[in-house]
C-alpha cells in the first residue's frame, strides 16, 4: 500500500468529521486537499454535508398534548413489585459478598511491591562490599598498627570466607 | 601481579553520633573522565537496607550505624596514572593530618594499596578509607595494553569492623542479603508469616 493509498483511506474515514465541522486545523487542511484531488471523495463529502444540514434543520416532533399528564398519572407500583424480590436479592448479595471475601481471604498474600530505591541501594551496597573484599585480599597481612586490629580482624574474616569459597567451588 | 595499579579510595561508615567525621568524598581527583563505577549511598539509602540484615535479638544489625558508603572506580588510566599516584600521595598526607591512621601501605611493583582508618568511640571506627592503584598489563613489546585502574572506597559511620568483615565476606557467597531483599523476588518471608 502506497502513501497515496494510505492518505485516501484516511480521507474516507474522516468524511463525517469533515461534514459536522469537528475536523480542525492541520487535519481539516489535509482533508480539503484530499477532497480537491479526488472527485469521488468530493461528491461523498457534499452528500455528507447535505445530510448533516438536513438533520440539523429538521424540527423535533412535537410532544402529543396530554402525554406528560398521562405519564405522571401512572400509579407507582415499584415498592410492591420489589418487596417479594428484596429479601432473596439481599440474601444473594450477602452470599456473593461472602464468597468474594472468602476468596480474598484464602488467596495467597500478594508479593509486596518492589521498592526501586531498595533494589538500587542493594546493588550499590553489594558493589561496594565487593571492592572492600577485594582490598582485603590484596592487603593480605599488611595491616599495621594497633588501630588496625579491628580492620585486620575484619579482613581475616573476609579472607577466610574467600578461602572457604574457593575450597567449596574447587577453585 | 604485574603492571596494574588499583586505587581504593573510600569506604566510610559514619555513625549518626559521629556526624560526618569519617566521610571522605575524594574531591578533585585529577581525572577528566567519569568513573566506570560510582556508588554513593547516604544515610537514607542505607537505612532502607537495614531490615534486610537484622541483628540477633538485642544486637544491632550489621548495617546499624553505617551512614555513608562511597566507591569510585576509574579504568584505563595509563596516561593519567602519574597524576593519580600523586593524588593518592597527597590524599594520604591530608588524611593523616586530619586524624586518620594509615593501617596498610602496600607497594608491590606498580601496585599500591593504602588503607586509612579514623577511630570512633566504644571500639568502633568512624571511617575507613581505601585507595588502591593497579597499573595496566604490559605486553611483550613493553607497551601497556591499558587496564590501569584506580579505586577509591570510603565508608563512614559507627563501624564495627567485625560486622563490616562479615558483610564483605558474604558478597559472592550467599550475598550480603542472604534472606533476599524485602519486596524483591526471592526474598524470604518475614518471621511470623506463612
Amino acid at each position: 500500500m502506497t502513501q497515496k493509498d494510505l492518505s485516501e483511506e484516511w480521507a474516507w474515514t474522516q468524511l463525517e468529521a469533515w461534514a459536522d465541522g469537528s475536523l480542525t486545523g492541520e487535519s481539516r487542511a489535509r482533508m480539503a486537499a484530499a477532497i480537491a484531488a479526488d472527485p469521488r471523495l468530493m461528491a461523498a463529502a457534499e452528500r455528507a454535508v447535505a445530510v448533516h444540514r438536513a438533520l440539523g434543520a429538521a424540527e423535533p416532533p412535537a410532544m402529543p398534548s396530554g402525554l406528560r399528564r398521562r405519564l405522571l398519572a401512572i400509579p407507582n407500583q415499584a415498592p410492591r413489585a420489589r418487596r417479594p424480590f428484596f429479601m432473596p436479592a439481599l440474601v444473594s448479595a450477602a452470599a456473593a459478598a461472602a464468597i468474594v471475601a472468602a476468596a480474598l481471604w484464602l488467596r495467597p498474600e500478594p508479593a509486596p511491591p518492589v521498592d526501586p530505591r531498595v533494589a538500587a541501594a542493594t546493588q550499590d551496597f553489594e558493589t561496594a562490599m565487593r571492592y572492600l573484599r577485594k582490598s582485603a585480599v590484596i592487603t593480605q597481612g599488611h595491616v599495621e598498627s594497633a588501630v588496625g586490629t579491628g580492620l585486620r580482624d575484619a579482613y581475616v574474616v573476609s579472607r577466610d570466607a574467600v578461602a572457604r569459597q574457593a575450597k567449596e567451588t574447587g577453585g | 601481579m604485574k603492571g596494574r595499579v588499583m586505587l581504593f579510595g573510600g569506604l566510610m561508615l559514619v555513625a549518626a553520633s559521629a556526624g560526618a567525621q569519617g566521610v571522605f568524598s575524594f574531591d578533585n581527583i585529577p581525572l577528566k573522565g567519569a568513573p566506570s563505577v560510582e556508588v554513593n549511598l547516604g544515610p537514607e539509602m542505607i537505612r532502607l537496607l537495614g531490615p534486610a540484615v537484622p541483628g540477633a535479638a538485642g544486637v544491632p544489625g550489621p548495617l546499624d550505624g553505617l551512614t555513608n558508603v562511597r566507591v569510585l572506580v576509574y579504568e584505563d588510566l595509563d596516561e593519567d596514572m602519574q597524576g593519580v599516584l600523586r593524588y593518592v600521595e597527597s590524599t594520604g598526607t591530608k588524611l593523616e593530618g586530619d586524624g586518620w591512621s594509615a593501617v596498610v601501605r602496600v607497594r608491590e611493583d606498580d601496585e599500591q594499596v593504602r588503607v586509612y582508618m579514623k577511630p570512633g568511640t566504644d571500639g568502633t571506627l568512624a571511617g575507613v578509607t581505601v585507595m588502591v592503584t593497579e597499573g595496566g598489563n604490559s605486553g611483550e613489546d613493553g607497551d601497556t595494553d591499558g587496564g590501569g585502574e584506580a579505586i577509591f572506597l570510603n565508608v563512614a559511620g559507627k563501624i564495627r569492623p567485625e560486622d563490616l568483615g562479615k558483610i564483605a565476606a558474604g558478597v559472592g557467597m550467599n550475598g550480603v542479603f542472604p534472606g533476599g531483599v524485602p519486596g524483591l523476588p526471592g526474598a524470604a518471608p518475614k518471621a511470623g508469616t506463612n
